[in-house]
């Protein structure tokens, strides 16, 4: 599938984006940047921060590739060592006056720079053009990157079939699909109000 | 549970598969292995409906051959032991 930066809804639903990130196996070394990232990393003269970069300590912004067990630069990575860490990049606050780069729904200098932020991230920009965001960043959320205000249903796959008995006894076929609903005790036997 | 009773879970349990596959394939109409659950379930059900039949009168309105009378509504229905 080509690689763009802005899906449409429909185009997220269409081409099963979501398994293809969820199932991609380019986590490693990519600093929460889920599926495959175009990142040049071989060329150190690329000035971009983000998912899968980390930004030295000079002013030169030289870039190398981070592996994902070290604490993660500007990346939007479940691995965060320290997070009162200042650190650049997707989804991360700068506290410095530098616009360069992203905080959480913040702003990129360079609207070149179209690979900083974390692989399918969308990027929007304010009415007024001045400030490009790198999308919204969460934490742990596998949701990373998808459209807000959407509902998304993940894939079902054909696995851990009950027998034909078990499963009218559980009132599915699919393991995955029994999921009975506690409530909790109030005291009165019945339930809470 | 005597054997009509045994035979007759069982056609639930077979048909409430089918049931579960087809709703599965609706959205995955080509995976094999929901396929060949469906086929083998259907198998399954056409025998244990054919040896229900045979033994114990019609299940439906649909299992009955052509006779005198309407053996539907002169034997016992499914449900009633």
């Amino acid at each position: 599938m080509e690689k763009k930066y802005d899906y449409t809804p429909r185009e997220w639903i269409d081409n099963d984006i979501l398994s293809q990130i969820l199932g991609g196996d380019d986590m490693n070394g990519r600093c929460g940047c889920y599926g495959a990232s175009e990142r040049n990393i071989s060329n150190h003269s690329d000035k971009r921060e983000g998912c899968g970069y980390e930004k030295s300590d000079s002013e030169n912004h030289h870039r190398e590739k981070r592996s994902v067990e070290h604490e993660s630069y500007g990346c939007g990575n479940s691995r965060r060592a320290n997070r009162s860490a200042e650190r650049e990049g997707c989804g991360y606050r700068n506290n410095r006056s530098s616009n360069e780069n992203c905080e959480r729904g913040g702003r990129r200098s360079s609207w070149d720079d179209k690979q900083s932020c974390r692989n399918n991230s969308r990027r929007y920009e304010e009415p007024n053009g001045n400030h490009e965001h790198c999308g919204s960043c969460a934490n742990d959320d596998r949701m990373y990157g998808f459209p807000i205000a959407m509902a998304y249903v993940p894939r079902q796959e054909w696995h851990r079939i009950y027998e034909a008995e078990e499963a009218l006894q559980m009132g599915t076929l699919f393991n995955e699909l029994n999921l009975p609903f506690n409530h909790s005790d109030c005291g009165n036997g019945c339930g809470c109000r | 549970m005597n054997e009509q009773k045994k035979l007759f879970k069982m056609i639930q349990s077979y048909s409430f598969v089918i049931n579960e596959t087809a709703l599965y394939l609706d959205t995955h109409p080509r995976c094999r292995q929901a396929l060949r659950h469906y086929q083998k379930y259907m198998n399954l059900l056409r025998d244990a409906v054919k040896t229900y039949e045979e033994k114990y009168g019609q299940m439906t309105i649909f299992g009955g051959s052509s006779c005198d009378s309407w053996k539907w509504v002169e034997e016992p229905w499914p449900w009633e032991s």
